[in-house]
């Protein structure tokens, strides 16, 4: 890790990134290998890497940073000189704007970019600050970033799921949330790819590399930036965790139709304590007649939210619904403890099962007027199956 | 599958354990009877369970099971067929926090092979205890003490010997057989030769379960009339752990046989001489009954 090149070509990085091939993928940012040279080698290298390589200490992370702010202002000018290479294509038109993007990492403060946690070592030293807003207010492009939410106080972080469903042997992603410092693998489940990251709140960009291709997700949000390339975007900056209680639903309720449940039924229902919806309507419809607002609530209460912030409506649902496939069945229930033969040493020994496929309910097909039923379920740190025959009624 | 309880919906609760020794009886009882058979697909289990002809034919036992002498009650004797109802209609089962002294007492006590482990909360069985799995369990744990056990099992008196031990010969029928393990209370027997009496094999209950393959009812009750050495060459396909023989000698300590079982997990040893001849038998109850220091109460 220590020798890294300096000539021009950046197979060298280890992380095994590549340029981007298409004019609209961005650049790879560096992962990994050694600080010092590295640095030399952004100085000089056209296929820059927003990356900042991150090697060795926190320290090093933080002065490349700035070095790379400052070339890239620089080489936001010199763009011409650097499209000769392997990258072709007009390529350096492709890295540049990924240092433009950089800003909006680099533009926030130390714990704002590796609020990931990415990096263990102590990359949240408050010392290191730059003064990223400057750098990123010149350079700031079409991603309207909200500078102002990124300078609360507030620490909260939003847990969000970033997830890659069309396919790929390797994904990684990297994004404003990590200063597009690092490419992040994805965890791997079946065709997809997920990663869990505590965003701060506000918008973010990000984008993934698929097999050492910079892609988007076509399914997601996305946002173009000056130069024409797209990345995805996410705005948390109004999410509120689910706490499941009443308030939750209201407020629910109130930010998706634009109104809060009507005070006055509320309060007509508290007083008169009727239970059941029919008597509470008709309680409501009583209340009409002095004219009260709770007047257009029998008329119109298909779709607005009741007390609870439910939504009960008339509406039928589309032919096509009826046609339609129902969901799959997940493919970890398919192995079905039950189905596999028996260990002959013991025959009460099942294998272990998945701990997904607890607490569901297998039958078989009706046979003799008998039908068989099983379940496995843990009691403690033990898994029982019990199997149930039931003889059907004729 | 050794026990199933079954489960009463009407009820909401468990109400009994359904074992091979429940198709055994009713396998006998139709034999004995000549009763039609086809009957039975159609009979729900209580219905089987409180028909007091086969409780009055087919379940009489010799109470108590082992040790001093007691005549056979017989149907006629008022107490015999209530405690045989109550066999059916008291369960039995231990919960998880049950301690295992306590179940092995339950066990032992009633005359039980298996204590079904219940969930009170939800009505989960989690598991059925036998001896077999007790003993594992010592086996298990206590294997390592080998200063307790280097007695033999003879001189501690674990088993039974010489003239209680009960034998079948392999001209038997089926049916005599299982009329004599059940008149003992037996769950298995050894087999011996008719003139050397030397041990062939080992019969035991769970063998039986072949006979559910028979394509009717029918062929299931004729089959208890064929003789032992004709089922005993059967290839058992149908049951991958068969009860195999397992012998010993009279000289085997203690320890010798925690080490065997740590290996084999049989139900029950026999205890044979230098010619092969049936001494004893040394069971798993016999086993745990000697730790649980209760033998002589049955």
């Amino acid at each position: 890790m220590g020798n890294a090149q300096t000539n021009g070509s950046s197979a060298v990085l280890p992380s095994g990134q590549q340029p981007p091939r298409q004019g609209g993928g961005g650049s790879a940012g560096a992962i990994g290998g050694g600080g010092g040279q590295q640095q030399q080698h952004y100085s000089h290298a056209h296929h820059n890497q927003r990356g900042v390589p991150q090697g060795g200490g926190s320290g090093s992370h933080l002065q490349q940073q700035q070095q790379q702010k400052q070339q890239q202002q620089q080489q936001h000018g010199g763009m011409g000189g650097y499209d000769a290479g392997p990258y072709g294509k007009g390529g350096g038109g492709g890295y540049l704007p990924q240092q433009q993007q950089n800003p909006y990492a680099a533009g926030g403060r130390n714990p704002y970019e590796m609020g990931g946690g990415m990096d263990a070592s102590s990359m949240n030293d408050p010392s290191q600050q730059q003064g990223g807003p400057a750098g990123a207010g010149t350079e700031s492009s079409s991603i309207p970033l909200d500078m102002a939410t990124l300078s609360a106080a507030d620490d909260d972080t939003v847990p969000t799921v970033f997830r890659w469903e069309h396919g790929g042997r390797q994904v990684y992603i990297t994004g404003t949330f990590n200063g597009w410092s690092r490419q992040i693998p994805m965890h791997r489940s079946g065709n997809d790819f997920t990663y869990i990251h505590n965003l701060k709140r506000g918008k973010h960009a990000f984008k993934f590399i698929v097999d050492d291709e910079w892609r988007f997700a076509p399914d997601q949000p996305t946002v173009a930036d000056i130069e024409g390339r797209i990345n995805n975007f996410i705005d948390v900056t109004d999410f509120k965790a689910y706490t499941g209680d009443r308030d939750f639903e209201k407020e629910k309720a109130a930010a998706e139709y634009g109104c809060y449940p009507d005070p006055s039924t509320t309060d007509h229902e508290q007083k008169s304590g009727v239970p059941g919806d029919d008597a509470s309507k008709a309680n409501r419809t009583d209340s009409d007649a002095p004219g009260s607002v709770a007047a257009p609530v029998s008329a119109s209460s298909a779709n607005k939210p009741d007390r609870d912030g439910e939504i009960f409506s008339h509406n039928m649902p589309d032919l096509d619904e009826y046609t339609k496939e129902p969901p799959p069945l997940p493919p970890h229930l398919r192995h079905i403890i039950l189905n596999k033969p028996p260990q002959l040493q013991d025959t009460a020994a099942l294998p272990v099962p998945q701990h997904v496929a607890l607490n569901h309910l297998y039958c078989t097909a009706i046979k003799d007027n008998m039908m068989v039923l099983g379940i496995t379920q843990r009691f403690k740190t033990k898994f029982v199956t019990t199997v149930y025959y039931s003889p059907c009624k004729n | 599958m050794q026990a199933a309880p079954l489960w009463d919906p009407t009820a909401c609760q468990f109400v009994g354990l359904l074992t091979v020794t429940d198709f055994i009886d009713i396998l006998r009882y139709y034999r004995r009877t000549n009763a039609d058979v086809s009957t039975l697909a159609t009979r729900s289990i209580t219905d089987i369970l409180s028909d007091t002809n086969i409780l009055n034919t087919v379940l009489v036992r010799h109470i108590p099971r082992r040790g001093g002498t007691a005549g056979v009650t017989t149907a006629s004797n008022a107490p015999t067929p209530t405690s045989n109802i109550s066999h059916h209609c008291t369960f039995l089962s231990a919960d998880a926090n049950t301690t295992l002294k306590h179940a092995c007492r339950l066990l032992h006590r009633n005359s039980l092979d298996f204590l079904p482990v219940i969930l009170p909360d939800d009505m989960r069985v989690l598991a059925t205890i036998t001896y077999t799995t007790i003993l594992e369990h010592l086996v298990t744990n206590f294997r390592e003490q080998r200063r307790l056990f280097d007695d033999t099992v003879y001189d501690l008196g674990i088993g039974t010997y010489h003239d209680n031990v009960i034998t079948v010969t392999s001209s038997q029928s089926l049916a005599d057989v299982l009329h004599t393990m059940h008149v003992n209370g037996l769950s298995a027997v050894p087999v011996v030769d008719e003139k050397t009496k030397k041990i062939l094999g080992v019969y035991s209950r769970s063998d039986i379960t072949f006979l559910a393959t028979a394509s009717d009812a029918e062929d299931a009750v004729a089959n208890l009339d064929l003789s032992l050495d004709v089922l005993m060459s059967q290839r058992r396909t149908d049951v991958t752990t068969p009860d195999a023989l397992h012998t010993c000698t009279v000289g085997h300590t203690l320890q010798s046989i925690f080490e065997y079982f740590a290996q084999w997990k049989f139900n029950r040893l026999i205890v044979v001489d230098d010619e092969e001849r049936v001494v004893g038998v040394v069971s798993a109850r016999d086993l745990v009954a000697y730790f649980l220091d209760e033998r002589g109460t049955s």
